[in-house]
């Protein structure tokens, strides 16, 4: 009786029929265009940044992996080209002031940005949080990295530098000189 | 006995069920809710097995906390 | 017992001194304090302090450290030892009766406990020493969690416990040195179902072994005073089925279900009906009402007539029989911030609680509770 129990136990601890992961921001995925709002009020589109790499890092305040991740963010950024690369830090908080509030607490200093979870986060299905999306000079997703670890920004390290050293494309010059 | 048995049986597949995926996935930027700490089960769990002992001295049952108490003479 | 706690103790300081060597940068440490306190109609009331401190010393590592200094005071019986008035099953802490004042002083018991756990990934260990004059206790564990599918949280633990039991000296005729064995096994399943509710199940099997009866009791049986006697084995089971649903006000309500039965014949309900409420950003409330319903076990008479009880077991343990509890309650906690703008202090929350329980053996408690915890 013990035993048939105890195998109970785990059996129904196992029993899960597959479903499907669900969609997620898919690479060669092109960003539709959307405006991001800083803190301050004034707003960037993402459309202007063509013909620079930009990272987007999605967080919000109530995820504790994305606060650790920030700060790791932070001096990550210290070795890039803000010429060639442009970081931004997007919170999805649903109360703007949550997150305004936590930047202001935190003392960090990287661009941030609210959207909410209804923007842009929504429109690329992010799989995660915290997520990090890189886009190349055209828009275009080329890399989507979950989880707040080091190992994480190192591999994006070289995603970013090895975009950088791609030529631009026609699309992407054109665009980016409009 | 066996209405005990019965309605074991009926938790049983219960918890199963949870397990089994059929609804729609909670996507990552869905759960700020979920994250509140009123929503927290975990901090539910921690305070039900630090009542454990003194619900135990009290009670002929045990267990619902996710953990089994250490022991005491709590009796 | 107290040299056999300190040699326990030892292991858990080396290995904090050895993971404050090793890792050099530690993250997200937290430390908390509580202060509980609790008396019931039967006069007996316990005090408790206890503590956390935890802290993150990689990312995937995590180590935590819980201690509990308890007290209980249980009054002095008002009659001889030896009458059926100073048997006495409804105390909730055992005592002896001995020497010349037997029963009529009252009784104090310190009990003090630690646990150590250290989480790396998602696997966590732990260590539980109790340790009080007649009773050492000492426990491992080991849990496992894993995520399917990005919404179901799987866990699966377990533990076995081994308790030493030397009860003192007691005029009344006692049980000498025990033992008793605790395993236990449970597994738990978590899943959002949408982003405002979450839904956990979980099953548990313990299996304990050894002393299940208090050393110290008596009981009248076919007009005779009869040490109290309980089966050497026990095996229980339960499952509990929750539901927690975000509600729009800024609120939460939480439905707990617990079934119970065991191998004594104990079967029992228990239900939990809470609501969270922020009354303003730092500060929420909860309010709590639980019931509880359990039958009588196998063996439980209010009377026992044949000389041997019922298949050789007698019990004067009022929680083997038949009753129904209520417990109600109220937590307010309250999230100071950084008072007087000290960084160190951020995240520093205030927490105050409140709950009556009663039954129907007419046995009522009052526990109140105060705490302070903070991240740094």
């Amino acid at each position: 009786m013990k035993r048939a129990l105890a195998i109970v136990c785990i059996g129904a601890g196992l029993a899960a029929v597959s479903a499907g992961a669900a969609g997620a921001a898919s690479r060669d995925q092109v960003v539709p265009a959307h405006s991001l709002r800083a803190f301050d009020g004034t707003s960037t589109s993402i459309e202007s940044m063509r013909g620079q790499v930009v990272v987007l890092n999605f967080w919000a305040s109530w995820c504790a992996p994305c606060r650790k991740e920030l700060r790791l963010l932070q001096d990550w950024t210290k070795g890039l080209d803000p010429s060639r690369t442009r970081v931004l830090a997007v919170s999805i908080d649903r109360d703007a002031r949550k997150a305004e509030k936590f930047v202001k607490d935190s003392g960090l200093d990287l661009p941030f940005f609210h959207d909410g979870p209804e923007g842009l986060a929504k429109s690329l299905d992010i799989p995660a949080l915290p997520c990090t999306v890189v886009l190349d000079r055209s828009g275009k997703i080329v890399h989507v990295a979950e989880g707040g670890r080091a190992e994480t920004l190192e591999e994006l390290r070289v995603v970013v530098e090895r975009i950088s050293k791609q030529p631009a494309t026609a699309t992407a010059q054109a665009e980016g000189n409009g | 006995m066996m209405r005990g048995r019965l309605l074991f049986a009926i938790l049983l597949a219960g918890s199963g069920a949870v397990s089994v995926p059929g609804c729609a996935h909670v996507r990552a930027y869905e759960r700020e809710y979920l994250q509140d700490p009123i929503m927290s089960l975990e901090a539910d769990a921690r305070e039900e097995k630090a009542n454990l002992h003194w619900i135990e001295a009290r009670e002929g049952s045990t267990g619902g906390a996710g953990a089994a108490g250490g022991g005491c003479a709590c009796n | 017992m107290r040299v056999q706690l300190i040699r326990f103790l030892l292991p858990i300081l080396a290995l904090l001194v050895f993971a404050s060597r090793v890792h050099a940068e530690i993250e997200e440490q937290q430390a908390s304090y509580v202060f509980q306190m609790f008396t019931d109609s039967d006069a007996v009331h316990v005090m408790a302090n206890s503590g956390v401190y935890g802290a993150g010393f990689t990312p995937n590592t995590r180590l935590d450290v819980h201690w509990k200094h308890e007290v209980v005071v249980v009054p002095g019986i008002d009659a001889v030892p030896g009458t059926s008035e100073a048997v006495d099953a409804i105390t909730a802490a055992s005592r002896p009766i001995s020497g010349a004042n037997a029963g009529f002083q009252e009784f104090s018991k310190a009990r003090n406990e630690v646990e150590g756990s250290l989480r790396y990934k998602t696997f966590t260990g732990g260590y539980y020493v109790s340790s009080e004059e007649d009773y050492f206790a000492q426990q491992l564990s080991a849990n496992a969690t894993h995520t399917f599918f990005k919404d179901v949280a799987l866990s699966a633990g377990a533990s076995y416990g081994w308790d030493s039991i030397e009860p003192l000296a007691d005029d009344d005729g006692n049980t000498g040195n025990s033992k008793k064995t605790t395993t236990h096994m449970n597994v738990i399943a978590t899943r959002a179902f949408t982003p405002t509710t979450e839904v956990q199940g979980g099953l548990e099997l313990t299996d304990v072994e050894g002393l299940q009866h208090n050393p110290y009791r008596n009981v009248y049986v076919a007009g005779s005073r009869v040490p109290e006697r309980h089966p050497e084995s026990r095996l229980r089971r339960d499952a509990f089925f929750k539901v927690s649903q975000y509600l729009m006000n800024r609120s939460s309500a939480r439905l707990t279900y617990k079934f119970y039965n065991d191998d004594w014949g104990v079967t029992s309900h228990m239900v939990i009906a809470q609501l969270n409420q922020y009354v303003s950003d730092p500060i929420a409330v909860r309010y709590r009402y639980r019931y509880y319903t359990q039958g009588a076990a196998d063996f439980y008479r209010d009377e026992y007539t044949e000389a041997n009880g019922v298949g050789g077991y007698q019990t004067g343990d009022y929680r083997l029989s038949s009753f129904s509890a209520h417990l109600l309650g109220a937590r307010l906690s309250w999230g100071l911030g950084r008072p007087f703008g000290w960084r160190m202090l951020e995240g520093l929350q205030f927490s105050l609680e409140y709950e009556r329980y009663f039954n129907t053996h007419n046995f009522s408690a009052n526990m109140l509770e105060s705490g302070l915890s903070f991240t740094f």
